[in-house]
């Protein structure tokens, strides 16, 4: 689906990326993690064709996407972070811009606007900053596009509509589909997103699905510090505690202190995942 | 799929553009019209004269003028902002067909509901109070022809301005009037060292010669006949002038929209 190639990209002197590579799959919801300002924007800004890469190489359902063809468009949506719509009606928004979408489904759109209890004949001017970003949710998985690129598409939602988020990506999910996720709110996400990509300043510190993830390291909540543990973290009662996988079974991941875990122990992070 | 043009696709776009673009268009109509309405309750309050159909038909063509080089300003100003643009950017449509669809609505549509918007409010007044407003403007808009070739001229104009819209990303109006100024003021200066430097002689001559000549337009320029040498010396510069501003205008201005329609970066 996206095959990114020694990627590097630069805003005037500060360096984003420098020798970026990876591969993401159909039928996968990515979870893109890190730290502000490490690209995470600029990445799928990159790979909807809305950047256009300097050296190396993005290839996006075989297109070159900074070509913005119409069937690539109509293959991809993008959710900004902040999304504000224009003065007009969520509904006639979506039927304008539906008709340019192979397989959007009206029907679908209408559905998932009621899950997230948003009015549709409201205009968006009208609405709070959450409501739009669920209309704007709806829109984009009723496209039924092929990729789907969402950043940090948690923020502004209140606590049941992170879980009616949660709910409806995990829906619209499908062998076909590749949903990208960038956040930084990991917790919203958890149990959705997989595999999970973790980046780094210039690059790309971790790229492995869950099950992967849970094989090789091992998450404990354990009353002491773990001795020799890859990572402790304070928590209520006692610590969580990262460490290899040592049994060999299969140990839930908690996306938090992965990703902390990560950012302290790059180079082990990298020689564990690399073996 | 023809990625670079398809018509089906392009009329999909024309209708969205259209609907979503349509309250803005019918304001600024409705605001020269109502400029007129004013201007009319102000002559009868104040006892004012009667205005004639030909002062009126000015105002209908300086207010269509107006609304040409507003209506990028107001119809696409978000095109290239870094978050509003993203919308209209990803949208499954060819960067020829959104750039089409954007002079459609910026040379013609726009233009034309000002123009009828004004025309209709003139001839209602004209209707209801002759006496102030005599005659018609409809009837004293002039030939076709003079129409058509002012138009032109007025749309070259308003290709700079759909030029400046897409090149400038903050400050558009204040950049773009500054840049025409500045062009403006580059080109009497190249003039201004063709006359005094490169050409002088020819120009002394000129000035030493008993004949007169009375020039009121520059296309005047290209009929001038007799005194041979500096005749073609005029006319050298009259068709230099008409094909920077005829030609090259236009189509660096049309090439350059279009690029930067396709090559912006969010």
């Amino acid at each position: 689906m996206v095959t990114i190639e020694n990627l590097h990209f630069s805003y005037s002197r500060h360096t984003v990326f420098n020798g970026v590579t990876m591969k993401l799959e159909a039928g996968k919801i990515y979870g893109l993690l890190g730290q502000n300002g490490v690209g995470k924007t600029t990445l799928l800004k990159i790979i909807s064709g809305l950047l256009r890469v300097k050296t190396g190489s993005c290839r996006v359902m075989e297109h070159n996407p900074f070509n913005r063809e119409p069937g690539f468009l109509g293959e991809l949506y993008f959710i900004p972070e902040d999304f504000t719509g224009p003065d007009m009606e969520v509904n006639k928004f979506a039927r304008l811009r539906g008709e340019f979408y192979p397989n959007y489904d009206e029907n679908k759109f209408s559905r998932l606007m009621t899950e997230f209890e948003v009015n549709g004949n409201e205009k968006f001017t009208r609405l709070s900053f959450g409501q739009q970003k669920k209309a704007i949710i709806a829109f984009a998985l009723s496209t039924n596009t092929k990729l789907i690129l969402m950043d940090e598409p948690s923020n502004g939602l209140d606590i049941p509509s992170k879980a009616q988020l949660r709910r409806v990506i995990s829906q619209a999910s499908s062998d076909d589909t590749c949903i990208i996720i960038s956040t930084h709110q990991v917790r919203d996400l958890e149990n959705l997103i997989d595999p999970i990509i973790i980046l780094d300043k210039n690059g790309v510190l971790l790229n492995a699905t869950i099950e992967e993830i849970s094989r090789k390291l091992c998450f404990e909540l354990s009353p002491v510090p773990g001795e020799g543990a890859i990572y402790n973290e304070p928590a209520l009662g006692g610590y969580i505690v990262v460490d290899r996988n040592r049994s060999g079974e299969e140990c839930k991941v908690n996306i938090e202190a992965l990703f902390n875990t990560v950012l302290l122990n790059k180079k082990l992070i990298k020689d564990i995942f690399n073996n | 799929m023809n990625e670079f043009f398809d018509i089906n696709r392009f009329f999909k776009l024309v209708r969205k553009e259209y609907s979503e673009r349509l309250p803005v268009i019918l304001k600024i109509a409705a605001i020269f019209s109502l400029l007129l309405i004013g201007f009319w309750v102000s002559v009868i309050v104040f006892n004012g004269g009667e205005v004639s159909a030909k002062a009126r038909v000015l105002y209908i063509y300086a207010a269509t003028f107006l609304a040409m080089l507003m209506a990028p300003f107001n119809l696409y100003k978000s095109y290239n902002h870094p978050k509003k643009g993203i919308d209209y950017i990803v949208l499954p449509a060819s960067a020829m067909e959104k750039f089409l669809s954007m002079l459609l609505n910026s040379v013609i549509v726009l233009p034309l509901a000002t123009f009828l918007g004004v025309l209709i409010a003139d001839t209602l007044i004209s209707t209801v109070n002759p006496s102030l407003f005599e005659g018609f403007a409809i009837a004293n808009l002039g030939s076709l022809g003079v129409v058509a070739e002012k138009y032109g001229e007025a749309v070259i104009v308003q290709l700079g301005f759909i030029f400046g819209n897409f090149l400038f990303i903050k400050n558009k109006v204040f950049k773009t009037l500054m840049s025409a100024a500045g062009l403006y003021i580059l080109f009497a200066m190249v003039i201004m060292f063709l006359l005094t430097t490169v050409f002088k002689s020819d120009f002394e001559a000129l000035q030493n010669m008993n004949t007169s000549i009375k020039v009121e337009s520059i296309s005047e320029l290209g009929n001038i006949t007799g005194a041979e040498g500096i005749t073609s010396l005029l006319k050298g510069f009259y068709y230099s002038v008409v094909v920077i501003f005829y030609v090259i205008c236009p189509v660096a201005f049309l090439g350059g929209t279009f690029y930067k329609m396709k090559t912006q970066q969010y």
